[in-house]
């Protein structure tokens, strides 16, 4: 593939994970994971994804993943050729069934509760 | 000045560097020592009569017999730290300076300057560090011109990068005809301030006490004259503990310190950034280290409103309240849209777009050594002022306004709408992004720093240290409003092992105000130089220190991480050499060990409220207080 399409791709996949994260759902995740979720909680430990995003895939030093993560294959796509600060995670490391194991882990995640009912975080 | 015969340190040395050799070789030493201490006997309530075999340093035991009369050298010496209103002196004891310190607790009754029994000549350093950014003054570290100035050296590097004063003294025995035992030999050194001099920005070796007392009011001076920085000076052991002779007592004169008032702006340059500044579609103002007193925050405020222009705060000093509506500094946009940027004393000048045009002002200019490289990137900018960028403010203000038409303000008032909707939205968002992950275990970072606002939101606080990286939450949800509620980050050389003694040191100057101390404290930057929670118990330092415990070295996980990555290679066992786990350090049973009040480690994020709202009280009471946390690894 060539460069640009490489960069397009990633602008493409980094748009769409921004517009998720700008938008705090109040609802609880789409579907049914096609993985396994307790599965995905162990790889994503094992393999340190969470180094970046949090045990919980909220963002830390890499953006928010979770609980809306992108779309599976989208997922794997950038997984496999990230941007450049995020290392690449080849099919030797993860399986796309492991990578299918984590999409599930992270859309098990809880929708966050509604801000007015947290105190804390009120103005 | 007494009138009584002096001895002085070389006679009576003479027979303790003669038991000291011979203590040595326990035979020579049972032998010689009758003939070479004939009278000697043990200082008063001391233990043996004869030195115990294997001393190897010259013992205080043996050594009393011949005791110097006259006022010490030492006593002047602390004259002169008194005339420069040292309050404090932070110091790991040693014989090198024996004579300063006996001279502070008993000639100085301990009290301005009060002596700070330290663990580690880091956490001196640190302590005064940390200490001069909320007081606005040095405090003095005491340490061996060898070994407690290489213990020093990291956090003198780190005052160095941050530009902040530190005044060192450093003990040393020059004289090698008159130097004791090995230890006397290993504790000296021809040129003790060599060791840092790259990174001090000046250093003396005074000979005499008149020019000790010169050199250290100077070192003052140079030290308060910005661009600031630590200044070391060697104290030699005999000029401190040989008695004052009456010919050189009657010439002793402290000389007069006027401190240097900090360099302007050319008004060529200033008149011409101004132009830049007011004509501008959308400037940022980026300010590092640019409040240097409580004053550069109004001044800030003041330009800041003058432009209606985006401020981003790079919080090396408490520069812009965070909640002002033209705070952008959360946000990347102005720099995206900007096409004037004023740089106020930065580290590093940020990358623009072509065309762009950029001012600096910066005092660094003025005053730049070789050797370390903390001087950054060179910066192409279009207006370069090698100035203070506090002092220059007022003028820039003016500058402005004089230029301001009505044009001009009416297309400032529409940019100050557009940035206050940006700021609030920005808001928003951060307490949005807050909700994620809030009843986690290990516990979010973003709920760490909630849950500690929630407690000090309607007290006087002061966010006096972190270490770590905890995404900026902390600056996301509190709302600092004052000076002194953040005397500046620890950006100096990004050294771990900052946080802790900089807080207490913080926190000591916060003390007499009553102002309730803040740390958020990483558990790498704990594990450094722990016995300074000691020094907080002992001196009884009231800090209320919240763990950001992430059980690793986070960001040299995401390093191996990456380098794995590039190469190909296991990307799983990054966790090696970086996490500090199996076992997991008990953080609260250290900090309980050193006296002081501790609780956790504490996973469940609703336990954090009341273990803080319990901390607090003990730290209201005027001791310290550290909550061991375990949270999510940012």
């Amino acid at each position: 593939m060539k460069t640009w399409m490489l960069m397009l791709l990633a602008v493409l996949v980094l748009a769409a994970a921004g517009a998720a994260a700008q938008t705090p759902a109040q609802t609880p995740a789409q579907t049914t994971p096609a993985g396994d979720a307790d599965a995905g909680k162990k790889l994503f430990v094992s393999l340190g994804c969470w180094t970046c995003h949090g045990y919980e895939g909220q963002g830390g030093a890499g953006p928010r993943i979770a609980p809306r993560p992108l779309p599976r294959a989208a997922f794997t796509t950038y997984v496999r050729r990230p941007s450049e600060r995020m290392p690449n995670y080849p099919e030797r490391v993860v399986s796309d069934e492991q990578l299918g194991h984590i999409h599930a882990y992270l859309q098990s995640r809880p929708m966050p509760r509604p801000i007015a009912s947290i105190p804390l975080l009120q103005p | 000045m007494s009138g009584k015969p002096a001895v002085d340190r070389r006679s009576f040395l003479k027979g303790a560097a003669v038991t000291g050799a011979a203590a040595l070789v326990p035979d020579a030493a049972a032998n010689a020592a009758p003939a070479a201490v004939p009278q000697a006997a043990p200082a008063q309530g001391a233990g043996p009569t004869t030195p115990p075999v294997g001393v190897r340093e010259v013992d205080p035991v043996v050594e009393v017999e011949a005791r110097p009369t006259g006022r010490p050298g030492s006593d002047f010496m602390l004259d002169v730290l008194k005339a420069l209103d040292i309050e404090y002196v932070a110091s790991n004891a040693g014989s090198s300076f024996r004579g300063i310190h006996e001279s502070i607790i008993n000639y100085g009754h301990n009290q301005s300057p009060e002596f700070l029994t330290c663990c580690h000549e880091e956490s001196s350093v640190a302590m005064a560090h940390g200490y001069y950014k909320v007081e606005g003054k040095p405090m003095a570290a005491l340490c061996h011109g060898t070994v407690g100035l290489q213990h020093a050296a990291m956090a003198v590097y780190n005052a160095y990068c941050d530009r902040v004063p530190v005044f060192i003294l450093a003990g040393n025995h020059l004289d090698a005809s008159e130097r004791g035992g090995s230890v006397e030999w290993q504790h000296s050194v021809q040129d003790a301030a060599a060791l840092v001099r790259d990174f001090v920005k000046w250093d003396d070796t005074p000979a005499s006490l008149g020019h000790f007392a010169e050199s250290a009011v100077r070192a003052y001076k140079i030290a308060m004259t910005p661009p600031m920085g630590p200044v070391v000076i060697v104290i030699d052991a005999h000029l401190q503990e040989d008695p004052i002779a009456p010919e050189v007592a009657s010439r002793l004169r402290v000389p007069r310190l006027t401190v240097a008032t900090p360099p302007q702006g050319d008004s060529g340059a200033v008149a011409e950034a101004a132009r830049l500044l007011v004509n501008a579609q959308n400037p940022v103002i980026v300010a590092d280290r640019a409040a240097r007193t409580p004053a550069g925050m109004s001044l800030l405020i003041e330009l800041a409103e003058t432009l209606q222009a985006s401020v981003i705060d790079q919080r090396g000093r408490m520069n812009f309240p965070s909640r002002h509506p033209l705070n952008q500094s959360a946000s990347r946009q102005p720099m995206a849209d900007a096409d004037v940027i004023l740089g106020l004393e930065l580290t590093s000048f940020p990358r623009a777009r072509p065309g762009v045009r950029l001012i600096s002002i910066e005092s660094t200019a003025l005053y730049m050594k070789s050797n370390y490289q903390d001087f950054q990137r060179y910066a192409e900018v279009d207006v370069a002022m090698a100035a203070d960028a506090e002092a220059t403010l007022p003028a820039l203000i003016d500058a402005c306004r004089r230029l301001v038409t009505d044009d001009r303000r009416r297309a400032f008032g529409e940019r100050r709408q557009r940035l206050e909707q940006a700021h609030v939205r920005g808001l928003e968002a951060a307490r949005a992004e807050a909700a994620y992950a809030w009843d986690a275990s290990p516990i979010s970072t973003a709920r760490l720093a909630a849950e500690v606002w929630a407690q000090i939101r309607n007290e006087d606080w002061a966010y006096v240290s972190e270490s770590g990286n905890t995404s900026d939450w902390v600056f996301r949800l509190w709302n600092f409003t004052q000076p002194y509620h953040n005397p500046g980050n620890s950006s100096g050389a990004t050294g771990v092992g900052y946080g802790a003694p900089a807080g207490v040191g913080g926190a000591l100057a916060n003390k007499k105000r009553g102002r309730i101390s803040v740390n958020i404290q990483s558990d790498g930057d704990f594990l450094y130089a722990p016995g300074v929670w000691w020094t907080a118990a002992h001196h009884r330092i009231p800090l209320l220190s919240v763990m950001h415990n992430n059980r690793a070295y986070h960001q040299e996980i995401m390093h191996i991480q990456r380098m794995a990555s590039w190469r190909n290679r296991d990307i799983t066992r990054a966790h090696i050499g970086t996490t500090i786990e199996n076992p997991n350090v008990d953080f609260a049973r250290i900090a309980q060990g050193m006296g002081v009040h501790a609780q956790g480690p504490i996973t469940n994020p609703n336990e954090l409220g009341p273990a803080i709202r319990r901390a607090l009280e003990v730290v209201k009471s005027g001791e310290p207080s550290l909550i061991d946390v375990v949270t999510q690894p940012r």
